[in-house]
């Protein structure tokens, strides 16, 4: 009879029952990571940048979505400042008389434009999302 | 044992039913992304061109063939820059040598003759002239002594004295516009007259614009001039454009009154928050009143104007934002050629019925439809 529990006890936990549960806990770990790997590349492609035009040429382009804050100014123009913060960027210390540059405050959604027209500096946010869902802004 | 056996089986088919659960879990976000990443491909490809002209940003989406090439969008949107440039040399007040220019310098010199202008500037001046009539001044294209006098635009904007604005005020007259219909030729009749087409220019630009677009075989575009938008067919899915309305009261570009579809149209809007200077304390916009030679003094935020003519459009959004809500209702639906959106100060959204179906209201903002609306 005690041969016959230890024995019953032993089919439970064999070895080989480990094992199948390793090796299936593997294969789902690893369906996963594949799916997390995915996820990742799918993200990429909706990342949010920041394109500034000079004389409506592309002079420089932020990452927004996995960028630093930071304040620059732009070798072109020097009087133009912008200061990224937490995946938005805006126009600062603008030296133009209108300041309707800064006046646009935070940009960090798709289709965001603000200008600086004195200085002829413009950026447009570019990526696949927009809060607010619209393709162009009138006004 | 049988008890065991039981757990063990039991065990075993929970393992069994994680695994197929991960992997249908897989199967079905691989699809998903399949099918996100599917249309992507067979979408036609957008070309995007900004740049400045006209004193403005201009953005371009144009669409590409169905079989991806991008080639014929981006030659035209490279020609359209084009065309805004060659505009803003025609009909600038700022580019020295434009035709406005050249008849702003000629301004009451009897022995000159009249200038010579291309079929741009005299169809928009003529335009201009006629628009003068209709709205009896309220919107006067020899506004320019005014406009130079307040500088708001340029670097050096300032309250200017009552003298120097009685002063400028008296050149301003459109009827003192002189055309030739035979030689499309134009002068002005007293000195120091001065034109700035600034209140129609960009409309007249997206008016050529849509032509162009149109004779260029385009389906699907969506220009943006300042502000100013035309949205040219649907996008390639088979959706129509969707155009938000810049919040008058939010320094953020991004907050929106709400927002609208409006396939082949344009759109014009006027607001004071546009282009404005500080002076003790005190913003001065950008739009003046020919009758005062003040910025004009409204009791609405902005006005938007919805046509199939740009040009028009751009008039009325500037003729009704100066002349107030009274007169912008009286015409909300009187005329089919355009449609009106009125923000007032009191966030008040006044809609033309034909936009009703099409306009969706920005919740949350203290924006709400008038009643009637």
């Amino acid at each position: 009879m005690k041969q016959q529990q230890a024995k019953g006890s032993r089919a439970f936990l064999r070895r080989g029952d480990l094992f199948i549960i390793l090796c299936l806990l593997l294969v789902a770990g690893i369906a996963y990571g594949v799916f997390w790997l995915f996820g990742q590349k799918h993200q990429a492609n909706e990342i949010l940048q920041a394109q500034i035009l000079c004389d409506g040429k592309l002079v420089k382009i932020v990452d927004l979505t996995n960028g630093i804050d930071e304040i620059f100014s732009l070798d072109q123009r020097p009087d133009v400042t912008f200061e990224v913060k937490q995946g938005k960027i805006r126009f600062i210390n603008a030296k133009c008389p209108d300041k309707l540059c800064e006046h646009a405050g935070f940009l960090g959604t798709a289709h965001q434009t603000a200008a600086c027209i004195p200085n002829r500096v413009a950026v447009r946010i570019v990526g696949k999302q927009s809060s607010s869902n619209v393709d162009a802004v009138a006004g | 044992m049988k008890k065991n056996k039981a757990i063990r089986w039991t065990v075993t088919i929970l393992i069994i039913l994680v695994l197929f659960g991960s992997l249908a879990f897989l199967a079905v976000k691989l699809l998903q992304n399949k099918q996100q990443d599917t249309p992507t491909v067979k979408e036609p490809p957008s070309y995007t061109l900004d740049g400045f002209a006209m004193d403005t940003t201009i953005s371009q989406i144009l669409y590409g063939d169905a079989d991806g090439k991008l080639d014929q969008a981006k030659k035209i949107a490279n020609e359209n820059m084009q065309l805004l440039q060659e505009l803003e040399n025609k009909l600038s007040m700022y580019v020295s040598g434009s035709e406005i220019s050249q008849i702003n310098d000629k301004a009451g010199l009897t022995e000159v003759k009249r200038v010579n202008l291309s079929d741009d500037t005299y169809a928009l001046l003529s335009k201009a002239k006629e628009y003068g009539k209709q709205t009896k001044g309220l919107f006067d294209v020899t506004i320019g002594p005014l406009t130079s006098l307040w500088n708001i635009t340029g670097d050096n904007p300032r309250v200017p004295s009552q003298e120097e604005i009685d002063t400028a005020k008296s050149y301003v007259d459109y009827r003192q516009i002189s055309l030739d219909d035979k030689a499309k030729a134009a002068r002005l009749q007293k000195p120091y007259m001065k034109l700035d087409l600034g209140g129609i220019a960009k409309g007249y630009a997206c008016d050529r614009l849509k032509a162009k677009l149109q004779a260029d075989g385009v389906d699907s575009a969506l220009i943006s001039l300042g502000g100013n938008v035309l949205a040219w067919g649907k996008k390639p899915g088979g959706e129509d454009f969707s155009i938000g309305l810049r919040n008058p009261f939010s320094k953020n570009a991004d907050d929106l009154v709400g927002k609208l579809t409006a396939p082949n149209k344009i759109l014009a809007t006027t607001g004071a928050y546009e282009r404005s200077f500080e002076q003790d304390g005190k913003t001065y916009h950008h739009v003046l009143d020919p009758r005062t030679g003040y910025p004009c003094e409204t009791d609405l935020a902005s006005v938007t104007v919805v046509s199939e003519d740009g040009t028009l459009a751009d008039m009325l959004s500037t003729t009704f934002y100066i002349a107030g809500k009274k007169t912008a209702l009286e015409h909300l639906n009187s005329h089919p050629e355009f449609a009106l959106i009125l923000v007032d100060n009191q966030k008040n959204v006044y809609l033309s019925d034909s936009l009703k179906n099409s306009f969706t209201l920005t919740e949350g903002l203290g924006f709400k439809l008038a009643e009637g609306n």
